[in-house]
């Protein structure tokens, strides 16, 4: 891929590089090169997969919540296309769990990230690849019913558990996470809709 | 610097709002794309203006903004050991322990802070050392009394980076021969065991090393069980470390015997001669058979949790004679 395809294909926000600015100057254990490493292999999990089942990439966005990959109009939509897709970023993450854990002692970080990055995704929360598969999967209305009512309701208890966690120790991070999630589990619902879901076609993917 | 920046974002402001007309993409509609544009130039500023604070601020207070790190850090790692926590799943993940549960324990880990206690400070010595202890010990000038107190400020929250030092594992010279064959250390806590010792004797080993270098988390002497609860006299050292911190062995030596109990989990003994002889418990795993002929300072084992412990650490004793020594008298400690 040359430079010309890359230029206005990759778009970082400046929130990216201000969190990761933050973290780097909070790090003491390395820690968020682990973390920077597991999640590059699960976004190239992603990628892999969109290109292996002929899908293209128009746009890469890098933001303080996560990378965003938005898919091209013009790729397969099918539903297949879309559950391999979304599960391809943890499957990718879950085997270098596996592959790190061999490396023992000096893995076991990167495995335990990369574990618990892959869990975390596999949850069924609105924006998470977990949800993904399985609104690919559940087509009926009331399947789709259900996701939502899940998909609040694990939010919601992530929020919940955060705002306990934030009681106890102060660290506000689960806390703002599970906001967030919560956030756009409440938008996908469409219950209080007032934000303009994306058009169609385009999806995005963590 | 300022009024620089501002013109900077004038310009990007009227360069993008030229570029708002609907030809400019195909995606979305006008208004939108104003919307997204906003939005975007608010992002920049609210990161521009964290950024040109942080900077100002570094340089006009650096003090106040060390303060605001500690009290971030603080905050923000609390009682869990995070990157302990993601150790201990990965480890789980190698030995094939069912990964839901491994999961779970992880979960309550990272969510209750009590448990973030429990796992980052193994155990802690409740019998402060006497005085004349004291002051033996900083007799001796070897190293700051602060660390032989087992009194270092824990405000490294980080957890315990062990990992980071055994590159740099420094060997400690060997006692001068010109050192008396015992150093009497007054002690006046309750009365010692027959088998241990409070003094320092001189091992004349050629060289020996610190198996790890970690925290005194439990110290040499009578204290409180961090398990069963009473007093008990605790054979040896507690060095709290990073779970799978590489081990050294002691001094050159024999390996004399290896095993796995439910008290001291996995542990080996070496045999230095001269009637010396050093045991290292609670291993992860151990990386020597029985027999085997090590150096000063070979790896042997990796540090764990095994047996009855609390948290990670490596429980070194020292035996002189069949009589057990205080092993922080010739090891570094952290």
């Amino acid at each position: 891929m040359t430079a010309e395809h890359i230029k206005g294909r990759v778009e970082i926000s400046g929130g990216f590089f201000l969190l990761a600015a933050f973290l780097y100057y909070m790090d003491t254990d390395g820690l968020l090169l682990r973390v920077g490493l597991a999640a590059t292999v699960h976004e190239l999990g992603h990628l892999l997969a969109i290109w292996a089942l002929g899908g293209r990439v128009s746009r890469l966005r890098l933001t303080c919540v996560g990378a965003e990959m938005r898919l091209a109009s013009s790729c397969p939509n099918g539903r297949m296309f879309r559950i391999l897709t979304a599960l391809a970023g943890p499957a990718a993450g879950l085997l270098l769990a596996a592959m790190a854990a061999q490396i023992s002692p000096g893995g076991w970080s990167l495995a335990g990230i990369s574990l618990s990055l892959s869990c975390f995704n596999l949850l069924p929360v609105a924006g998470l690849d977990g949800w993904r598969a399985l609104s690919a999967c559940l087509t009926s209305r009331w399947g789709r019913r259900a996701l939502e009512m899940v998909s609040l309701l694990a939010s919601g208890g992530l929020a919940a558990a955060g705002l306990w966690t934030m009681s106890g120790t102060g660290d506000p991070t689960l806390f703002v996470t599970g906001s967030w999630l919560l956030l756009s589990a409440v938008r996908q619902s469409g219950y209080f809709s007032q934000i303009p879901t994306c058009v169609p076609k385009q999806i995005m993917i963590n | 610097m300022e009024s620089m920046t501002y013109q900077e974002w004038n310009r990007r402001r009227q360069g993008r709002n030229g570029s708002t007309a609907p030809s400019g993409r195909k995606k979305g509609k006008p208004v939108q794309m104003g919307c997204t544009e906003r939005r975007r130039l608010l992002q920049l500023f609210v990161c521009t203006m964290v950024f040109v604070a942080t900077v100002v601020g570094k340089g006009v207070f650096p003090e106040r903004m060390e303060t605001v790190q500690a009290e971030l850090r603080q905050m923000l790692c609390a009682d869990t050991d995070l990157s302990g926590a993601f150790v201990r799943l990965g480890r789980s993940l190698s030995r094939g322990d069912p990964v839901g549960e491994s999961l779970g324990d992880f979960c309550i880990e990272v969510f209750s802070a009590e448990d973030g206690i429990r796992v980052s400070v193994p155990t802690t010595s409740r019998r402060p050392l006497s005085r004349q202890e004291a002051n033996a010990l900083l007799e001796q000038g070897s190293r700051p009394v602060a660390d032989v107190l087992g009194l270092r400020a824990e405000s490294d929250c980080d957890g315990t980076s062990g990992n980071d030092f055994f590159a740099d594992t420094a060997a400690v010279p060997s006692p001068e021969p010109t050192e008396p064959e015992v150093v009497h250390v007054d002690y006046t806590g309750p009365a010692l065991p027959a088998n241990a010792t409070m003094d320092k004797y001189r091992l004349d080993l050629a060289e020996t090393v610190s198996p790890v270098i970690g925290r005194v988390s439990s110290g040499f002497g009578w204290r409180e069980h961090p398990v069963d609860g009473g007093e008990k006299f605790h054979n040896g050292a507690d060095l709290a470390v990073d779970l799978g911190t590489p081990v050294k062995a002691f001094a050159a030596g024999t390996v004399e015997y290896i095993g796995d109990s439910p008290v001291y989990g996995l542990y080996l003994q070496i045999d230095h001669g001269n009637g010396v002889s050093s045991f290292y418990a609670h291993c992860e795993e151990l990386l020597v058979q029985q027999g085997k002929t090590v150096t000063a300072g070979e790896q042997i084992a990796l540090a764990g949790e095994t047996g009855n412990a609390t948290g990670p650490h490596l429980h070194f004793e020292l035996k002189r004679n069949g009589i057990r020594l205080d092993p922080v008298y010739y090891i570094e400690t952290k």
